[in-house]
């Protein structure tokens, strides 16, 4: 599986990707924050909700851990059945 | 006759040796008081020093007014004093016959040439024309002179040319200092044994040469030309201290004697110069002199000041200083030129805000002028790297560049323009970016590469070719050896550096990220220690800092009893502590995009945000500076816009573009922040069609949709009229729209299997 720049590219502007760019590190470590958390599909979270993978990571970490104890053990499910829990991240 | 005890009284005086036989000539030649007399002329009024006396014996027993009268001759005809000092026996010519061969050899052959060979004046006039007439054909003005100044009769020198000519070899002044036999066996000599022949072979006799060429088989070294102005003693005594300091006997070496060679190597040593040795251009006292000089004005010794004496390099360090260049700035380029082309230079760089510094010594002040108008028609900024080539490359490298639609700046100038038309065909043809990276390797070598990575699928970023083709298989071979996804970031780092890193990380269970690789594999160490001691965990960015930066901001933490988090090592410790402090004053918490601003500007943005919301700022707004903060804060408030997170990622430009595109394509009601921060041509395409379905109003609950492209939402409606769903339930978009890829890909297989099994 590829990220899908062109994807964020076309629903958020080139601004997005030079945003990704510039923050690269961050970015980087919050996706693999999400691996570590099992999600299935890692890359279509980000294109979904780029600029929540654009915060520093130790934010990142903390928020994703807060929105899975407000869902619960069954947190990947519910959020591949309802990607807009992502904007919590916000 | 001199008695012998006046003799030995007036040489002491005078501080005067001369051996057993030489005194014995002076007791029979001269008396005590026409001694004195030379003597105190000599040395008491022209100051000439006993040592070029001593070489010089018999001009003791001439006739003092017969030297007078040579000297004053001397000085109202510009024969430098020096030439006159070493070659005292020119005042012990007969007057008459001095001023007649001056006035012919000046006349003939010019003030230079007598400069040059100042013993002719002793000859007489008539031998000079006598071989003139004979041999001017074959002789250059010197080679002319040098065998008049030989007292070789006029036989002997026609002998003399006729080896030479057998042998082919060029007539210079110094086949003259042998007679026809010995300079017939030297050549042989050196032709059978391979010797190089230049002007300083003839110094020596054949047998001499051979014990020389003895010498350096036992030292296992060849003849050089140097080695014939050194006695066969020093000769060894060099080779034999070159042996012990392990150092190649070249050059001016041998100029020395082994003395000055021991103190000299002594001096380089001292100053870490073993592994330049053009010092030896330089005698010991003037090197010291030099290094004196250096020490005075706190410049570093360059080995280019070797090749100029001590006044010329404190010279140009006095012209530096005064010019505005900063000492540790002044560096060995300055001294590969004169003072006054050192002046011009340092003029075009004032003209055209050059730095004086590096490469722009490389060229003459002319030519700098040529490339900064170059640079100035052509619209480029002047760049470091073109000093290395004429005006004429450079032009026509940024023609090619303009051709080529590439830029004209940095390595571009390292390379040539056929080169550089092939690089880029090579980019284009693999469509790789253009980076100026490329251009530290040759086309072969960025051709193997991307032939490389093209093999083992690598993505090609400019890193790579940073590093050679060896190292880029290396690298690879490194990365699969420890399981490790490539990425362009590892070839920052060399294969030995890498793999210590991995190996590094492995053994301490750590996953390798892209900051380690600004760290050495010691201060990773460091900084896993630090953690221990401090009992925290390791964060990514931790390796921005140095382990010492590191350990000081942890003390931060410690102090302020904050939680260790990434964000705080973006930053060195000062500027962190800063930042936490204003945080403190105003109540925000020092975490995340904070760091990304300086405590003024955080202060600025806490202002901006309890003015005009009355509320403390959110984090994601830290990575705005302050007045695209308010910008952005003015227009959602100017819209009744809800200031949201994600808000903050757009610029205000932007968000003005939509937030109009939005209101005059759509209306006002549209103008949410989940629209708004997407691009207009998206909204462009999706928007309407959700409108053309009816469903557009539906944005106004559940904007999440837009997050979706045109595709994938008709490919869901798609799946939700096989379901025989509506595409809004409950005046909400219907669920399908916000599932994962995956769940919507499950899903979908799961009604295609239905279908499959009802039939």
């Amino acid at each position: 599986m590829k990220m899908n720049l062109d994807k964020i590219k076309e629903i958020y502007g080139e601004s997005a990707i030079i945003e990704i760019k510039n923050n690269i590190d961050d970015v980087v470590q919050n996706i693999n924050t999400c691996i570590s958390l099992h999600f299935r599909d890692v890359y279509d979270i980000l294109e979904n909700n780029p600029y929540i993978f654009l915060q520093p990571s130790d934010l990142f970490e903390e928020k994703i851990k807060s929105l899975i104890q407000k869902l619960g053990v069954e947190y990947i499910e519910k959020l591949e059945e309802d990607m807009t829990l992502w904007g919590e991240m916000e | 006759m001199i008695e012998v005890t006046k003799l030995n009284s007036l040489l002491e005086q005078y501080n005067l040796h001369f051996t057993r036989q030489r005194k014995k000539e002076l007791e029979e030649k001269t008396t005590y008081e026409e001694m004195k007399e030379v003597l105190q002329f000599l040395i008491e009024e022209l100051n000439i020093s006993p040592s070029n006396i001593e070489k010089c014996p018999s001009i003791l027993y001439w006739n003092v007014e017969a030297i007078k009268d040579n000297y004053s001759f001397l000085a109202s005809h510009q024969i430098y004093n020096y030439n006159v000092e070493t070659c005292l026996h020119i005042l012990s010519t007969p007057p008459r016959q001095l001023q007649e061969t001056y006035e012919y050899v000046e006349q003939n052959m010019g003030l230079k040439a007598l400069n040059k060979n100042t013993s002719i004046l002793r000859v007489d006039k008539r031998r000079i024309q006598e071989i003139e007439k004979k041999y001017a054909p074959y002789l250059s003005t010197e080679a002319l002179l040098a065998a008049a100044t030989s007292e070789k009769d006029i036989f002997e020198i026609g002998n003399i040319l006729l080896v030479c000519a057998s042998y082919h070899i060029p007539v210079t002044a110094s086949v003259f200092k042998q007679d026809a036999q010995e300079l017939e066996k030297i050549i042989r000599i050196c032709q059978e044994n391979q010797i190089e022949i230049t002007g300083s072979t003839f110094h020596k006799k054949s047998s001499e040469i051979l014990e020389m060429k003895r010498i350096c088989e036992k030292y296992d070294t060849r003849i050089v030309s140097s080695m014939f102005g050194c006695s066969l003693d020093n000769l060894r005594l060099i080779l034999e201290s070159c042996q012990k300091m392990g150092i190649d006997p070249i050059g001016g070496i041998f100029r020395l004697n082994p003395e000055q060679l021991e103190d000299l190597l002594s001096i380089c040593e001292e100053q870490g110069l073993m592994d330049h040795l053009t010092p030896f251009n330089s005698s010991p006292e003037e090197m010291r002199r030099i290094i004196e000089v250096c020490n005075e004005y706190h410049v570093k010794v360059a080995d280019s000041m070797f090749h100029k004496n001590a006044k010329e390099v404190e010279k140009i360090i006095i012209y530096c200083l005064k010019s505005g260049v900063p000492k540790e700035k002044i560096t060995g380029s300055f001294f590969k030129k004169s003072q006054e082309e050192l002046e011009a230079i340092f003029q075009m760089c004032d003209k055209y805000s050059l730095k004086k510094e590096g490469t722009v010594f490389y060229r003459t002040a002319e030519e700098i002028e040529q490339l900064a108008l170059i640079c100035q028609e052509k619209g480029i900024p002047i760049e470091t790297s073109m000093f290395r080539k004429t005006p004429a490359e450079v032009l026509k490298i940024i023609e090619t560049c303009q051709m080529k639609r590439i830029p004209a700046a940095g390595g571009v100038f390292n390379s040539t323009p056929k080169e550089i038309e092939k690089m880029v065909t090579l980019l284009k043809r693999n469509g790789i970016p253009f980076t100026p990276i490329i251009f530290q390797r040759s086309y072969e070598e960025a051709r193997e590469i991307v032939s490389i990575c093209n093999y083992y699928k690598i993505p090609i970023t400019g890193n790579i070719f940073s590093r050679s083709v060896h190292e880029v298989e290396e690298i690879i071979s490194i990365c699969q050896k420890h399981n490790i996804k490539i990425t362009g970031s590892f070839f920052q780092k060399c294969p030995e550096e890498l793999e210590e890193i991995f190996s590094y990380c492995e053994a301490n269970h750590k996953p390798i990220s892209a900051s380690m690789l600004s760290r050495k594999i010691e201060e990773l160490g460091e900084i896993q220690e630090i953690c221990e001691e401090y009992q925290v965990e390791s964060a990514e960015t931790m390796y921005k800092r140095k382990p010492n930066e590191v350990e000081e901001i942890l003390l931060i933490c410690r102090e302020k009893n904050l939680k260790v988090s990434g964000s705080l090592f973006r930053k060195p410790p000062k500027e962190t502590l800063d930042i936490i402090n204003m945080c403190e004053k105003l109540g925000i918490s020092p975490i995340g995009e904070v760091f990304k601003r300086t405590p003024e500007e955080i202060e600025k943005i806490y202002q901006i945000f309890t003015q005009l919301l009355q509320e403390k700022p959110m984090n994601n707004c830290f990575g705005k500076k302050p007045e695209e903060v308010e910008k952005i804060i003015t227009l959602c408030l100017q819209n009744r816009i809800p200031v949201t997170g994600s808000i903050f990622r757009k610029s205000a430009e932007e968000l003005q573009e939509n937030i109009e595109f939005v209101r005059n394509r759509f209306g006002e009601e549209y103008l949410l922040p989940l629209v708004l921060v997407c691009d207009k041509e998206h909204l462009n395409k999706v928007m309407p069609y959700l409108s053309g379905k009816g469903c557009l109003k539906v944005l106004k609950n559940s904007a999440s949709i837009l997050r979706l492209t045109l595709e994938e939402i008709v490919e869901r409606e798609s799946y939700i009229h096989e379901i025989n769903q509506p595409f809004i339930i409950n005046n909400q978009i219907n669920p399908i729209f916000g599932l994962s890829r995956k769940k919507f890909e499950e899903k979908k297989k799961e009604m295609l299997e239905k279908y499959a099994r009802n039939r």
